[in-house]
């Protein structure tokens, strides 16, 4: 995390953007932890080992909490700099110091102050000396307590945990077999909210993956092992007509370990639909599947077979 | 056999020399070095490479080079100027409907082709175009209310 | 609390880049010099080699190398050691590569690829993880047992179990003498793939100053890095991998995939790039797919609902290399209790071996694989009970002070759980649904999930 000269911010990381929206997330935390405007954080537009930190994997719904961590403890490590520069200046001790995003200030008289524009490479003095350290600073995070398992399976391999209940409506065509999911609604407690477009963004399309896990997708394969609908279309990813609407709520009690609270929430929307909709379909008609996808031919037949009964 | 066809790229004249079968997509993206229209599938199902010729939206990952002389093609890099975005872009930029992107040039494309024919597109000719494109990301709901704004604009100006 | 810049919509930085067209995916980067290669796929999906003949393939117009498996000596892997850059005796799927052509165009590169010849040897070919398991099966990996693998986990040697995971919680299988009411029931979520729109990708350039330069549709750069100096012998910082704009993962650009086979390729054009891109059939049979998890599981409650012990026996039908599907099993194994407290637990996972493509990360990791039994299950045991489906789940919700089957303790700040219950109740089930009309049946169904991350090892 560099300060620049003009007060702005630059910030540098390994995780990877897929479309999950990091680099948004990146901006804000960076934010809220130096106090100042998202619109003066510039955050990496590319990954190149030479130059950006190290970084395991982007998975596990992880980058939040990790990756959040690690910039909010980068920015204050950032912020003693800045202190330790303006303490030389304001001639008074660190712990008497203030940091609002823009001015360091003394505690008890905020008019005794020095800009961080000021302070950001140090301070030249004026003989023109320079003084102080550039305000840049490393930090990371990890997932606390993680392990291995024990002997007995077990062990704190969780650590962090995102919860949500799902429920799914839906119609069955009596001609077709035919299922449609009309209404698809997900809550999930995700801590403090940093980007509820985003967030909600993450969810619409991991509920309409599971629908298509639940509805169209499977690799076929023949008794030789080729696989028989390596293609789109063939391979059916759900359409826009195909979508339900959807609605998205997160509850927001606080984390203990990410950044001002947040929690991760990018895979978990893709868990409930299948079972949801399985259990729709009993509700609707009384028949119990063990497997996906269940296609309209499915339906048919178990259809008939109930009519027979 | 090498063919000398011409066509007008983003408003400006070009003459390629290549195979007359060769795939519009391929010659967009390795001859003419203009990537911002996508290669997502082989089988013509993804929407990516939609591109406009003379105003329609059109794949072109199945359209040979021959069938374009003399029309006239705009991609993606086609549509803002300088700095300034055409509505759809800010629109879809805007509104959510962007995650990875892979999708968005097509997206951005089949809409201008389909508003620019037609501001006044009922919300349902915007979905049959909509559900011509693969997103795996969205949900496709952000790309809705995005193509809405779009015409919004587009109609206001 | 209230934050000043959280809680808001800001926009992305990147949105206009991807909407003008800007954004630079793999396939958008060019390199002066740059060489494409085309990748041969077998006619099997189990067989051994018997005799690869490059030679008209290598008279080809605009061809540079044609090169094979043969001569490498390394296996590469994070978790197990079992996979090979190229096949080099014998093909384990039918996406596997073969042998490559690289040349100056990509046309011309796909063009030899037909001339190469292939004499194979076929074997039986596995497809289900279950064929896999019998007795007498023929063997994916022969020495199964013998690559390095990290200490925690348990090959079977002689079979084709890759690994195999067991959690004890309490009493185990014998919980179940204090259950009043028991359900069984065997699901399965089959072999899939993340399908991102955009495919995989890789450029690979072993540079005349003896450093390595990556371009990748990935998002592990570290892990690419780390392996390929490894297997080349150079030190880790002189292999500089770049990840680009990438047009989604969900998990299957997010292990080491395509870069070591490209790096293989590249090794025999020193000098300069290759690049390769996935076809879109390439992209489903020769990268990672996804799921291929069957679960069996018995459940164990109380008249009143309260859930006292849970059986689970998970197969996973990993595929030809098990290094990157292990941790899924795993994960999937553990986290069949669901979002529950159960005082017994005895959950296995098997990580088999098959003819089948690798598995490998999928949005969910295991959860919504073995979640789709435990969460058809409970539906079908509040049946059994004649209780509410959502009241005999939220009697037994991992909330704060539960012990969940790792033995973790749920702390208040996981979540509230009870709170998300609560809002599917008031927003969705309290709104009336017709049951029938003429022309469609309706119907609701609920589910309540939790998910927690992989950890990195280090």
């Amino acid at each position: 995390m560099k300060r620049d000269i003009d007060g702005s911010v630059s910030v540098n990381m390994g995780g990877a953007e897929v479309g999950q929206g990091l680099r948004t997330i990146v901006r804000q935390i960076a934010a809220e932890a130096l106090k100042i405007d998202p619109e003066r954080v510039r955050v990496y537009n590319e990954i190149d080992t030479q130059f950006s930190p190290y970084e395991w994997q982007t998975i596990g719904s992880m980058f939040t909490t990790q990756g959040g961590r690690a910039i909010v403890r980068a920015a204050d490590k950032l912020i003693a700099i800045l202190k330790s520069n303006a303490s030389q200046v304001l001639k008074a001790d660190v712990d008497y110091l203030e940091y609002d995003g823009d001015y360091v200030y003394l505690k008890n008289d905020p008019d005794i102050r020095v800009a961080v524009k000021d302070i950001n490479r140090g301070y030249i003095t004026e003989d023109g000396i320079t003084i102080g350290e550039m305000a840049q600073a490393v930090s990371d995070a990890r997932l606390p307590r993680y392990s291995n398992p024990d002997k007995n399976g077990q062990g704190s391999m969780g650590v962090s945990y995102t919860f949500g209940a799902t429920a799914a409506e839906i119609r069955i065509e009596k001609k077709t077999g035919k299922i449609i999911v009309d209404n698809f609604a997900s809550t999930f407690d995700i801590g403090q909210v940093i980007n509820p477009k985003q967030a909600r963004g993450s969810v619409t399309g991991g509920v309409l993956m599971a629908i298509g896990a639940t509805l169209y997708e499977k690799l076929e394969f023949s008794e030789e092992g080729k696989i028989l609908n390596p293609h789109y279309f063939k391979y059916h990813l759900p359409l826009f007509k195909e979508a339900p609407k959807q609605s998205v709520d997160f509850v927001e009690t606080p984390d203990a370990v990410g950044p001002f609270g947040a929690r991760g929430v990018g895979e978990h929307s893709v868990i409930g639909p299948a079972p949801a909709i399985l259990n729709a379909i009993y509700d609707a008609i009384g028949v119990d599947f063990y497997e996906i996808p269940v296609t309209p031919d499915m339906v048919k037949k178990a259809l008939q077979t109930r009519q027979e009964k | 056999m090498i063919e000398k066809i011409s066509f007008t790229i983003n408003g400006k004249s070009v003459t390629v020399e290549v195979e007359p079968e060769m795939l519009v997509l391929d010659v967009l993206r390795e001859v003419l070095n203009l990537t911002g229209t996508k290669h997502g599938c082989d089988n013509s199902t993804c929407g990516t490479c939609t591109i406009l010729v003379n105003g329609k939206a059109t794949k072109s990952c199945n359209l040979p080079v021959k069938k374009i002389a003399s029309a006239e093609v705009v991609t993606v890099e086609g549509l803002a100027k300088g700095t300034q975005l055409h509505p759809v872009q800010k629109s879809i930029a805007e509104s959510g409907a962007i995650q990875c992107g892979f999708c968005t040039p097509g997206i951005v494309m089949e809409l201008v082709g389909l508003l620019g024919e037609k501001p006044d597109a009922s919300q349902s000719e915007i979905e049959n175009a909509l559900n011509k494109h693969l997103c795996r990301c969205t949900g496709y709901e952000p790309i809705r209310d995005g193509a809405l704004m779009a015409q919004k604009l587009i109609k206001d100006r | 609390m209230k934050y000043k810049y959280l809680g808001k919509d800001y926009n992305r930085p990147d949105a206009i880049n991807k909407v003008t067209g800007q954004a630079v995916y793999l396939d958008d980067v060019r390199l002066p010099d740059m060489l494409h290669a085309a990748i041969l796929r077998p006619d099997y999906a189990h067989a051994k080699i018997k005799r690869i003949d490059t030679r008209e393939a290598e008279k080809m117009p605009g061809v540079v190398k044609v090169v094979t498996g043969r001569g490498c000596t390394f296996r590469y892997g994070d978790n197990i050691k079992d996979q090979v850059p190229m096949a080099i005796d014998k093909v384990r799927h039918i996406g596997e590569p073969v042998a490559a052509v690289v040349a100056d165009t990509f046309i011309h590169a796909n063009e030899a690829l037909a001339k190469i010849k292939v004499d194979y040897e076929p074997l039986p070919v596995l497809i289900d993880a279950r064929d896999a398991m019998k007795p007498g099966a023929v063997l994916v990996h022969e020495d199964n047992g013998e690559y390095w693998h990290l200490p925690t986990l348990k090959p079977k040697q002689k079979t084709n179990i890759a690994h195999e995971y067991h959690l004890l919680k309490g009493k185990g299988e014998k919980g179940f003498e204090d259950a009043e009411v028991v359900i069984e029931g065997e699901f399965n979520y089959p072999l899939a793939s993340c399908a991102a729109i955009e495919p995989h990708g890789s450029i690979v350039w072993f540079k005349t100053d003896k450093t390595i330069e990556v371009w990748s549709s990935s998002i592990c750069p570290f892990i690419i890095r780390e392996d390929l100096a490894g297997s080349y012998g150079l030190p880790v910082g002189d292999v500089r991998v770049h990840t680009p704009e990438i047009g989604g993962c969900f998990g299957y650009k997010s292990d080491i995939t395509v870069e070591q086979t490209i790096a293989w390729i590249a090794s025999f054009v020193p000098g300069r790039p290759v690049k390769w891109v996935a076809s879109r059939q390439e992209d489903f049979t020769s990268t990672l797919i996804a799921h291929g998890i069957r679960t069996k599981m018995k459940i164990g409650a109380k008249k009143n609902g309260k859930l006292v012990a849970i059986k689970t026996e998970l197969l996973h039908t990993t595929g030809a290399f098990a290094d990157t599907g292990v941790n899924v099993t795993i994960a999937s194994t553990h986290n069949s209790a669901g979002p529950y407290e159960f005082d017994h637990c005895d959950l296995t996972g098997y990580t088999v071996y098959t003819n089948t493509p690798p598995v490998g990360a999928y949005r969910g990791y295991g959860h919504q694989e073995s979640q789709l039994a435990t969460e058809r299950m409970m539906d079908i045991l509040a049946r059994k009970l004649n209780m509410d489906p959502l009241a005999l789940r939220e009697l037994n919700l991992l909330t704060e002070g539960k012990v969940n089957a790792l033995g973790e303790r749920m702390w208040k700040t996981h979540g509230d759980i009870t709170n998300c219950v609560d809002n599917i109740k008031k927003t969705v089930l309290s709104k009336p649904m017709p049951k029938e009309d003429e022309n469609y049946y309706y119907g609701r169904g609920v589910a309540t999930v939790m998910k927690s991350p992989k950890g990195a090892p280090f």
